[in-house]
């Protein structure tokens, strides 16, 4: 219905409320023609358009335009609704009551704006106005007016966005300083409107290749005047699909990409203060580092949300403007403001933006700290470091010790259980990483120098001294919201959890071998001369044994190791009894660090291997001993040749009387 | 302490060691002395025949005879007075006792079966 000059409908519509009621009854009554139609005398409204009837009449359209009664019947009306009855109750009647009793809030009732011109919004924020001001002039200039900045002089009239400054001075809006053009434009059309046409037809052939071109741009604007209106219609109150990949969310899902990729490389994140290592960790994540108010996917993955306003509205538009118009450059009209404007929102959203990247839970972020205090756990759990109390901790023993393997030691089982938690999954190398990234400064685009903050890494090192490399367990339950920050604070939480039990059982196993020592040394506090006096004895011992052909190996071998280690064995047993005595987790730790068990242990082997033999002998020499007779002596009697006595005495006589008898 | 019991081992290794040496040269001697006591034995019975063959058959053994049959039995009487027989002692006697019986035979007969016949 509302084509062409439609509009005269709702103009007739409109005499009733501009003139006493007997005077329309009197026109009704008579014909109810054009021709014989009361015209009202302007009281309110002067300046505003006209619409002039086939008769000729001019009618003042107070406080519709054309433009409006137009933009109000397809916006406001449904399609199947779209009937002079409800034109009337639904556009002309709703309207000019909001004028009647709302004027100071006029429009007030809802319209959804789909004539979209960032230049004018820019245009209306110059003039300083209120935000609420702002909203109800831009649609007021978007809906009632042309929704462009052009300034033009007609009669007495000045025209901006084809509405007289009358208008505007009804409505206490300011006059916006817009572009001057010569005279009333021929055919106005919203900005969207002219993204979206293609250019004047020319007689000049094109190529299919040309033809497919223009039709691809063609599109990429029709899109993306559907995002410009999303955000418009965001910016309204409506909600926004970000994320999804259909329709017109897919352009604004891209410049939401494109605005955080700017932001990580716009925003000189060290000379603010922030570590490299957590940006780098930021982008590793899901959780964008800006989002939107809103915004119907992943309301929570966001580092700071960017509200639901003008200015970002205008920077949106920005970053669609490059991506569609600028083809992921610059390089398009009116980009130069763009950029300007994309400026101005860095600086102001640089600081809730660092302060959202370097905090959580209402605190720093820390993970670094805890890091640092894995790592040092790590360093002395490796035996990395030569230090056995916190307080010879120094950095170097984290910068000079790199990721090592389990290898061969004599730590009891929970130490090496513990040991290969921490280098699982290659833990140890990201979380050395880390500690060693976060206080490194990076030079040059490619990274090409990095120095490493000393200063800032030696205060680190003392805080973590300070408090005994321990976190407490109240704030080690917060919950980081990034993941590789929060691995971090699990890895230090699953070493911290299993200290005590590696404390114990190194206590246990230690206390196993210092039992034997006091049991054949009736002393722990032995110096390396004892030892060296006790391998002495063994080797008589074996020695003799071998002399005796008596069981047990004579093991050179570790004799010698034994006596060639007697001092470090000594030290090791005096570190022992020094870990015996600590009181809590991590100074036990450190004292058995250097794993002192695994120096005793060759001494405790060899005692062991003694006592053995020892028992083994003993037998060996009680059997033998039965065997001798118990001990009787083995020369046995002294009368043993008793009756060959007495038979040589015999053959004596025998032989006598023979040689006194017989014998010539 | 184990200083001390490996001390007391040690000296029980060496105390058992001398022990087992000395034992060991008592079992030598009481082979060299059954030897002997088996040599003394084989010496009465020679001299026990000798005997008889004087006392039942007029047979007169010869002075040479009866010197070292004294012989011998003198050279046992010292081992029987050291109290200690060696073998080479024994071996000597036991050799020399079986030649001397052969001594009067100069026809190839020993004395015993000189006289077997007369029996």
């Amino acid at each position: 219905m509302v084509k062409g000059r439609g509009y005269e409908f709702a103009v007739l519509c409109l005499r009733p409320f501009c003139l006493p009621k007997d005077e329309v009854d009197a026109w009704a009554n008579t014909d109810g023609l054009g021709d014989s139609l009361p015209v009202h005398e302007v009281r309110q409204g002067k300046g505003w358009d006209v619409a002039v009837t086939e008769e000729g009449k001019t009618l003042n359209l107070f406080p519709f335009s054309r433009r409006a009664i137009v933009y109000l019947y397809n916006n406001l009306l449904q399609e199947n609704y779209r009937t002079p009855r409800y034109l009337l109750r639904d556009v002309v009647e709703k309207t000019v009551r909001d004028a009647l009793w709302n004027f100071d809030n006029f429009p007030g009732f809802k319209i959804v704006n789909t004539n979209i011109n960032s230049s004018l919004r820019e245009a209306i924020q110059k003039t300083g106005v209120s935000n609420a001001q702002f909203e109800r002039m831009y649609l007021f200039m978007c809906i009632w007016g042309d929704a462009t900045t052009d300034t033009y002089q007609e009669g007495e009239f000045t025209y901006i966005s084809g509405l007289s400054t009358q208008v505007y001075e009804d409505m206490g809006f300011p006059l916006i300083n817009g572009k001057k053009i010569s005279g009333k434009p021929t055919q106005t059309r919203s900005v969207s409107q002219a993204a979206g046409q293609a250019s004047p037809s020319t007689t000049v052939v094109k190529t299919p290749a040309q033809i497919a071109a223009e039709q691809k741009l063609q599109a990429e604007r029709a899109q993306l005047n559907e995002s410009l209106q999303a955000i418009e219609n965001w910016i309204a109150g409506g909600t926004i699909n970000v994320g999804a990949t259909t329709g017109n969310v897919v352009l604004i899902s891209k410049a939401r990409e494109d605005m955080c990729s700017y932001l990580y490389s716009a925003i000189d994140w060290q000379a603010e203060g922030v570590s490299m290592d957590n940006v780098d960790k930021i982008k590793k994540v899901k959780d964008r580092l800006v989002g939107f108010e809103r915004q119907k996917r992943g309301a929570d993955q966001m580092f700071y949300k960017l509200p639901a306003d003008r200015e970002t509205q205008a920077v949106i538009e920005a970053f669609l403007e490059w991506n569609v118009l600028g083809k992921r450059s610059w390089n398009f009209n009116g980009a130069d403001r763009r950029v300007y404007r994309v400026q101005l929102w860095t600086e102001k959203v640089k600081r809730p933006l660092i302060e959202a990247i370097t905090t959580f839970e209402n605190r720093e972020i820390d993970y670094f700290k805890c890091a640092m205090i894995a790592e040092f756990y790590r360093v002395i759990l490796f035996g990395s470091s030569k230090a056995t109390t916190v307080e010879g901790l120094k950095a170097e023993h984290i910068l000079d010790n790199g990721i090592r393997g389990l290898g061969v030691n004599s730590h009891s089982d929970a130490w090496n259980s513990l040991l290969n938690i921490i280098t699982r999954s290659e833990n140890d190398k990201i979380n050395r990483e880390t500690v060693i990234q976060y206080c490194n400064i990076i030079q040059g685009e490619s990274h090409a120098q990095v120095f490493l903050d000393r200063e800032k890494f030696d205060a680190m090192v003392r805080n973590v001294k300070n408090e005994k490399l321990t976190v407490e367990s109240s704030i080690l339950d917060l919950v980081d919201p990034v993941k590789p920050r929060r691995d971090a604070r699990d890895y230090l939480r699953m070493i911290l959890e299993r200290l005590d039990k590696v404390q114990e059982d190194e206590l246990a196993k230690a206390a196993g071998i210092m039992a034997t020592i006091k049991e054949n040394f009736g002393t722990t506090d032995i110096d390396d001369e004892d030892i060296e006096d006790m391998v002495d004895k063994i080797v008589e011992f074996y020695r003799t044994a071998e002399d005796n052909k008596l069981p047990g190996k004579y093991d050179q071998e570790l004799f010698d190791e034994v006596k060639k280690y007697s001092m470090s064995t000594s030290k090791a047993i005096k570190e022992i009894v020094a870990a015996q005595k600590t009181t809590n987790a991590l100074d036990c730790i450190l004292a058995f660090s250097q794993d002192p068990i695994r120096k005793v242990e060759k001494l405790e082997q060899l005692l062991k291997k003694v006592v053995v033999d020892i028992a083994k002998i003993q037998a060996e020499l009680t059997v033998r001993k039965e065997k001798l007779g118990g001990g009787r002596n083995p020369s046995g009697s002294q009368n043993v040749f008793d009756n060959e006595k007495v038979t040589i005495s015999e053959c004596s006589k025998i032989l006598a009387r023979l040689e006194g008898q017989y014998v010539n | 302490m184990l200083i001390d019991t490996l001390n007391e081992c040690i000296i029980d290794m060496k105390t058992v060691r001398e022990m087992e040496t000395a034992s060991a040269d008592t079992k030598k001697q009481a082979a060299a002395d059954y030897d002997f006591k088996q040599l003394v034995l084989n010496l009465k019975q020679t001299i026990n025949e000798v005997n008889f063959a004087v006392e039942n058959s007029g047979f007169h053994p010869s002075a040479n005879v009866i010197s070292a049959l004294k012989s011998f039995l003198g050279a046992c009487d010292k081992v029987i007075q050291i109290g200690a027989a060696n073998n080479d002692t024994t071996q000597y006697i036991s050799l020399e006792t079986k030649k001397c019986m052969l001594l009067s035979d100069k026809n190839g007969r020993n004395i015993i079966r000189k006289l077997q016949p007369i029996r």
